[in-house]
């Protein structure tokens, strides 16, 4: 099973790395390094899905609107 | 400042490390070369040494300044997984590495089912991380019951930015 960090940026998932185990002092230089705010050690537990919303304790989805935004959903075009 | 000093009985020491000068040779011991840069150096007989990891594969990370740059891991895959290649605990192979320098990496995953490396990053990212594959195409599947060696070529090409030439998995049984 894969044991993973969450790091975050404006409270959202940016980018989820696989870990063997956990190592809070290098996961802090990735966050100074690759612009970061902070990081999540989530372990084996499911992993969010991008642009989830941490709230101190859970991960929430985000909503389609979230994704459109981001770009990382498209609008459903009406068929022709 | 240090300096180098030569005593009446014609031993040298270089900071702390005493040199011992023979007519044909000079032996040095217990010196330690942090960050040297040799160019055009030979090895006559390198030896590297490999690092052998009882740890089943589902999902790894290698620490290549602190294991080396040969990862056996001799239990049987558990799951596909992702490959992290960084430095060591709290260095980051960006940190290490300079932009216009390579470094190469041998996995050797030990599988009874064909598992497989599915997804990679460097420093826990894949932003940033350009892999091309041997032959143009990712692998979709490992081999079964055979040891799967995966070699990387990880280039330097910016802050946090790498190209990583991939080949594998290669069976061997």
């Amino acid at each position: 099973m894969e044991k993973h960090y969450v790091f975050l940026k404006d409270n959202k998932v940016a980018n989820i790395a696989v870990f063997a185990e956990q190592d809070d002092v290098l996961a802090q230089k990735i966050v100074n390094e690759q612009g970061h705010d902070s990081f999540v050690w989530i372990n084996d537990s499911k992993m969010p899905s991008p642009y989830a919303i941490y709230n101190g304790t859970s991960f929430v989805e985000p909503t389609e609107e979230e994704l459109l935004a981001a770009g990382l959903a498209q609008q459903a075009t009406p068929a022709e | 400042m240090t300096r180098a000093r030569t005593n009446a009985y014609g031993t040298t020491t270089l900071g702390s490390t005493a040199l011992t000068l023979g007519s044909t040779t000079t032996s040095v011991s217990g010196l330690t070369l942090s960050s040297p840069s040799l160019n055009g150096a030979v090895f006559n007989w390198p030896v590297e040494s490999w690092y052998i990891n009882s740890t089943a594969f589902a999902g790894y990370t290698a620490y290549l300044q602190t294991n080396g740059a040969v990862h056996y891991l001799t239990t049987a895959s558990t799951s596909n997984g992702t490959l992290n290649i960084t430095a060591a605990s709290g260095t980051t192979l960006n940190s290490v590495m300079t932009t216009g320098q390579a470094i190469t990496f041998s996995l050797l995953i030990t599988n009874t089912t064909a598992y497989y490396v599915n997804a990679y990053q460097v420093d826990g990212s894949t932003s940033g991380v350009t892999v091309k594959w041997s032959g143009g195409t990712a692998p979709s599947a490992g081999n079964a019951s055979a040891v799967d060696i995966y070699q990387f070529t990880v280039l330097k090409t910016g802050s946090a930015a790498f190209t990583v030439f991939a080949a594998g998995p290669i069976k061997y049984a």
